[in-house]
This record gives C-alpha cells, structure tokens and sequence, in this order.
C-alpha cells in the first residue's frame, strides 16, 4: 500500500498552467510514455499526454451560477489498442482539463504495438503508437 | 356501512401507510445514487470483498486551481476473465458538467486504475467514482476536497 501511495503522489505532480486562449492554443499530436524496462506478463504503467484543449463553453455569471457561452470544445474519446485488440476506452467529457494526461495499466503480455486513438468533439482523430517491447534480463 | 369511529381508524391507518411509503421514497431520491449502487459499510475498514470492488480515489484536501486537480481512481480487483471491473465513472454533483468521463476496461489491463486531471467548480465538495464489476454490479466510493478557485 505504501508502494502504491508514493506511485499515486507521482501522478499527482501535474504543471499548473495558465489556460492559453483557443485561438492560440496549437493541438500537437499524442505522445505515449513507456517504462524503460518491461518483462513478460508484467503489470505496466502507460501515460498517455495530449496537447489539446478542453473547454467547456460556460460562463460563471454569478457564484456556482454558469451559463452557455460557447460552443464546447474538448477530446471526447481516447481508444487504446494493444496488439489491435481494444484495451480500453474513455468516454470524456470538457470537464476534465486542458492537454489532458491519462495513465492506465496493461498488463504486457506480448510484443505488439500499443495504438491510442483521441477523437476531438469536432469528430478529428488523432494517433499515436509505440511497440511494446521486452526487455531481455 | 362503517361507524365513524372505524372510518376515523381505517383513515388514520391509511395515512401512516401513505407517510412510511413517502418517507422511504424520499430518502432513496435525497441520496445521489439509487439503491441498487452499494457502499463499503465502514470505508474506514473494508473487508476483502468490499476491497475488491469499492473504488479508491487519491486526491489533493485542497487545490488552488479548479481547472486542473488530479485524481487517480485505483480499485484492488483480480481482474481476470470472468471477475473484472468493465468501467469506472467519475462524478461530482456541485459542478455544472457532473460526469468526468467513463473509463472502460478489459481484463487485459491488469489492474483497475485510472488518473486523470479534471474541472472543478469553487468550494467543498464530494467527489464520486463508480465502479462497475461484472459479476457484482456497481460499487461507489468518494473523497472530499476544497477548491479555492473554480475551473469550471
């Protein structure tokens, strides 16, 4: 338990950022992040970072009070493929943060290629893919 | 053809009826999840089985930035074949968008576990993930947190 606290407080370490305007915010494409070693059958950690926005399109017009500004804009969808097999999926919303970054287990029981797929709410795919290869001992 | 003190009985037996089923309806609507969502009884001292089902969150007491606080959501099920956890939601019921997402998965993961950064609104709130086993249905579990400043 104490192993599995000091992984959480790392994942907690997230940058503060202060929110770019949409119209100068630049989307760049998924990057995936592996551990440097990976064993047959092992329990991994995969960190997925993708720098695009998420806004909801309200406005705060009184104290817990928001009203419909714009039109939201956010990744609605990340689809994560193992050896082309699906392996997860997560249903977004806005209410999550600018580039978001989604950590998920897998357990490595192959080599094969580990694809992510992020669809925007304005129905654009983006993609990224790393092989997943062990690491001879 | 009743008496009015029968009536006066019959009657009042009626409105108790009517006030149990009332009140019962009531608590069950008050509470954010319906009945068939079930709970640790003590999620200070979770049995093996409520362990494996009740979702753990990790979150900050406090975070200055409502636009980003991150979560991890972390459920100790075995995960195998035929009893795995099939998707974890997170909820809060302050904020205008409630649902953070649904997080699907397959045994194939290994573990349940789940981190993310989302948007919350000012103040103290709750906030909820729901976890879905398939074999024994859905399990909540929450964490409480003060945003200083709203990022919805």
């Amino acid at each position: 338990m104490a192993e599995e606290t000091q992984e959480h407080e790392h994942d907690l370490d997230v940058e503060q950022r202060e929110p770019v305007p949409l119209e100068k915010f630049v989307i760049q494409p998924p990057q995936i992040r592996l551990p440097v070693r990976i064993h047959p059958d092992e329990v991994i950690k995969v960190q997925v970072k993708f720098k695009h926005p998420s806004r909801t399109g309200l406005k705060m017009v009184a104290e817990h009070r928001f009203v419909k500004d714009q039109p939201a804009f956010y990744v609605r969808r990340m689809e994560a493929f193992y050896g082309g097999r699906l392996l997860s999926r997560y249903e977004m919303t806005s209410a999550l943060s600018d580039i978001p970054i989604l950590t998920f287990i897998l357990r490595a029981t192959r080599e094969a290629p580990l694809r992510i797929v992020f669809t925007s709410s304005e129905g654009k795919a983006y993609e990224v893919e790393e092989r997943i290869r062990f690491t001879s001992s | 053809m009743l008496s009015r003190r029968q009536f006066t009985r019959q009657f009042a037996l009626a409105l108790c009826g009517l006030a149990f089923s009332f009140g019962r309806w009531a608590k069950a609507w008050a509470s954010p999840f319906p009945p068939r969502i079930q709970r640790a009884k003590d999620p200070k001292k979770l049995t093996d089985f409520e362990k494996q089902h009740t979702p753990q969150l990790f979150m900050l007491e406090a975070a200055e930035d409502g636009a980003r606080v991150p979560i991890t959501v972390f459920v100790d099920s075995p995960m195998t074949p035929d009893h795995y956890i099939t998707s974890i939601e997170v909820l809060n019921y302050n904020d205008p968008i409630i649902s953070k997402g649904v997080f699907y998965l397959t045994p194939e993961n290994g573990r349940a576990y789940l981190s993310t950064q989302m948007r919350l609104d000012s103040g103290e709130t709750t906030v909820f993930a729901v976890a879905e086993c398939n074999r024994h249905g859905r399990w909540v579990g929450e964490s409480k947190i003060f945003v200083n400043r709203g990022g919805c």
